[in-house]
């Protein structure tokens, strides 16, 4: 019975989906149709079991696909937005992300070739890190505004359609296809191996998971390049200017691994543990600054507002307004604890999740 | 690979082209609901013809607001399923299907053997 009822309920979660992209006025026909089916051979397979109704629904199809079925040529319906890019379109997705970025990391390259080759030595290493965060800044956007585009179009049936058959003209329908069907096949049968009833509420999770991960990594990107835009530009000294690098370099590393999680996640359906595990590592890299945190910590440096803006009210200047002055004495104690502090949390922290992965890591996965 | 790759679309487009078709004429015999046309197809073409669920009801139903069937729900057999009619409309366009059908079959085969 318990079985049964679960069959039941994964009956239920995909026929609610597909409805989520059906028309309203021909819905409940359509799935009441379905259901009758699923049941008629659920039956004819052996029972109504978590596995026979399972691959009933397999052969049905994706819920998005075989909505879209109804609705090509057929009545006109409302226009929807829900993030996430279908799996039949994914292939095409991340062939496009290849080829944006890829030419535009050959045309930033070419841009710092050129810059190097006029400019000469007055080239620093911070003109050439500006290109590169500019270069990261403009893949992230490309990325997201593809994976913003390519979710509406899953989003809506119809339009998928005729986006595939154009998609189909450009890169080619066998090599993708093939693609899909190998990566539906290897997804079906290790879904069977792990007990499909516990994969249904895996998947939301992990789909969250991803676009959280993709959503991050293009944050971080943006907040890199705010920050070396801005902070640069002011009179900081030796000590704070380390903490600025660090601060990028750790921002942008996190925000490669957030994306590179985005993509895993994508491919394999599973969270990866390790990614978190190098992210804890590298934060490690704000050890050294801040041991001389501590022992320099009179040299720290606080970027204030100057309060003149307001009189003026030139916001859209405010950068003029803003200034550096060192750490008042009275705060230098507050500071050398709050240094210590951190020292001790970043180092604990890597430690616990390195123990954690060399324990559980192979469970977790 | 690709010759292969090639030929299986070339079949599907030929099975999607009769199909409809076929569906018609399986109506116009006796009234069957959704999953009986499915094995009815599978059975009588020894495989040939079977189409997949996710293809056989939206095409069924494109059917139906093409006037050519009729869907209604009836009890039966202990269950509540959508059995299908041929209308008129259908019928007519099933006989020139098959008068199309039957010169098109005379003419590939003229050329072929």
């Amino acid at each position: 019975m318990g079985e049964e009822k679960e069959a039941l309920e994964l009956v239920e979660e995909y026929l609610k989906e597909v409805r989520s992209y059906l028309p309203e006025e021909s819905a409940d026909d359509i799935i009441e149709e379905l259901r009758t089916h699923i049941m008629d051979k659920a039956e004819e397979m052996g029972g109504l079991t978590v596995k026979n109704v399972y691959r009933i629904i397999k052969d049905l199809g994706d819920p998005r696909e075989l909505a879209s079925r109804y609705v090509v040529g057929g009545e006109k319906r409302k226009l929807r937005f829900e993030l996430g890019v279908s799996e039949d379109i994914y292939p095409y997705f991340i062939q496009m992300v290849f080829w944006i970025s890829l030419l535009l990391v050959i045309g930033y390259t070419i841009k710092i070739i050129c810059y190097v080759y006029s400019a000469g030595s007055l080239v620093t290493v911070f003109d050439i890190l500006s290109t590169f965060v500019n270069m990261m800044v403009s893949i992230a956007l490309t990325i997201l505004f593809l994976y913003v585009f390519m979710s509406f179009i899953s989003s809506n049936p119809d339009l998928k359609e005729m986006f595939r058959s154009f998609l189909k003209d450009i890169f080619g329908e066998k090599k993708a296809e093939r693609k899909e069907k190998e990566k539906k096949i290897k997804s079906f049968e290790k879904k069977i191996e792990e007990k499909v009833r516990r994969c249904k509420s895996k998947i939301k999770s992990i789909g969250t998971s991803a676009s959280s991960s993709l959503i991050g990594g293009i944050i971080a990107f943006i907040v890199a390049y705010v920050i070396y835009i801005y902070l640069f530009t002011l009179p900081f000294n030796w000590l704070m200017q380390i903490f600025i690098l660090v601060l990028i370099f750790y921002i942008i590393a996190d925000g490669i691994l957030s994306i590179s999680h985005f993509f895993y996640i994508s491919y394999t359906e599973k969270k990866s543990y390790t990614i978190n595990v190098v992210s804890s590592i590298i934060s490690l890299i704000f050890v050294p600054w801040l041991i001389l945190a501590n022992i320099f910590t009179e040299e720290i440096q606080i970027p204030i507002i100057d309060i003149k803006i307001f009189e003026t009210e030139d916001y859209g200047n405010f950068l003029k307004y803003l200034r550096v002055i060192p750490i008042p004495p009275e705060y230098i104690f507050l500071a050398k604890l709050l240094t210590l502090l951190l020292l001790i949390v970043v180092i604990v922290n890597a430690i616990i999740v390195l123990l954690r992965y060399t324990r559980t890591a192979p469970k977790k996965q | 690979m690709d010759g292969v790759f090639e030929v299986e679309k070339w079949k599907k487009e030929i099975r999607r082209g009769v199909i409809e078709m076929c569906i018609l004429s399986l109506l116009s015999t006796k009234e069957m609901y959704g999953y009986e046309i499915s094995k009815m197809l599978t059975k009588l073409s020894d495989g040939i013809l079977s189409v997949e669920e996710g293809t056989l009801y939206p095409l069924l139903r494109r059917l139906e607001e093409k006037r050519y069937i009729k869907g209604e729900w009836r009890f039966k057999e202990g269950k509540a399923r959508k059995y299908y009619n041929i209308l008129p409309l259908g019928l007519e366009v099933l006989n020139q299907m098959k008068a199309f059908w039957l010169k098109l079959v005379n003419a590939v085969d003229t050329i072929l053997f």
